[in-house]
């Protein structure tokens, strides 16, 4: 059984993601295909009618965006406390995926919004807060693009995200904390799911369905990540093999110019 | 009533539309990327295979 410290070598990391890519992106396949059965056979809401279909794509996206982001932070403390490569290729790769997934629950969300609740968008405590964090993953993105070293920006970004992950508890508690259009928790409950198994099962496997397809692509961007830093790194190290001009040359090319 | 005359049903396809426009995007990207990635490190790899130097490079 390999260690924790093992796995996270950059060429036991790509060994094994090299395996392990294909399952999960399989298991993905598979699960999105009965996913998608399942979600359109199953009966309509009584109340929301065919938009509970909008559901199976808005709460495993909210899921996403809030699993990421908390994947995220574990990562910037892990490039923050041991400043290990693979936490900051991890925390620079969600990053995308991460801006994706909560941007389909908010357009899926004003999708649902307009013929349930008659508006796009209202400024409830719970969609705000979800706005932000898509501002705050935008915010992280640019921080990666402006700062040319990647050493550096793995710093800032790292700092960023962890002050960011104050919005988490903010967007999961929102519909406790403050009274907002936007229901409250119905899929895990202390007193067990609220919704209708019919609808549940669906909600459930199109949830399974989108984490397998992240873990997948959040793989596979972590080892364009290390393919990246292997490139910069060989392209410096030939670089240096060129033997230097030496300073006569120049003046005599310079003079022949 | 056939499924397209189901109330709503347009933004039922629309949420389903933008996800796969967006996850396709997504996935696209990267798989591009990787290529890019691979085609760019091909020459390097060639010259640091049995290089003291640059095998180290290669994590």
């Amino acid at each position: 059984m390999p260690s924790l410290t093992s796995l996270a070598n950059p060429s036991r990391f790509m060994a094994l993601t090299a395996r392990a890519l294909p399952w999960l992106a399989g298991a993905a396949a598979l699960l999105f295909a009965v996913g998608l059965w399942l979600a359109f056979t199953a009966p309509e809401d009584y109340q929301q009618g065919e938009t509970v279909r909008i559901m199976y794509l808005h709460v495993p996206s909210a899921w996403l965006s809030l699993l990421i982001y908390t994947a995220m932070s574990i990562s910037a403390i892990g490039a923050l406390v041991w400043r290990h490569p693979l936490a900051e290729v991890s925390m620079k790769a969600a990053a995308p995926i991460g801006c994706v997934f909560t941007f389909l629950c908010l357009v899926t969300g004003a999708l649902w919004g307009k013929p349930m609740w008659g508006a796009w968008w209202v400024w409830d405590a719970r969609l705000t807060s979800v706005l932000v964090l898509l501002l705050i993953y935008l915010g992280i993105l640019a921080i990666w693009n402006a700062i040319e070293d990647q050493a550096h920006a793995a710093r800032v970004a790292a700092l960023a995200t962890l002050v960011g992950f104050v919005n988490i508890p903010i967007v999961k508690f929102s519909v406790e904390w403050w009274n907002t259009l936007h229901q409250g928790a119905s899929v895990f409950t202390l007193e067990g799911s609220k919704i209708a198994p019919e609808i549940l099962l669906p909600l459930l496997v199109m949830a399974c369905a989108f984490t397998c397809l992240y873990a997948a692509l959040h793989l596979a961007a972590m080892r364009n990540q290390i393919l990246r830093r292997r490139l910069r790194r060989l392209a410096i190290l030939t670089a240096s093999e060129t033997p230097p001009r030496s300073p006569i040359a120049s003046v005599e090319e310079g003079a022949r110019a | 009533m056939s499924f397209l005359a189901l109330p709503h049903i347009g933004f039922v396809i629309a949420a389903y539309a933008i996800t796969f426009v967006a996850v396709t995007l997504l996935i696209v990207g990267i798989v591009l990327d990787h290529r890019a990635l691979r085609r760019a490190l091909a020459p390097h790899e060639s010259e640091a295979r049995g290089h003291p130097d640059l095998d180290g490079a290669i994590p």
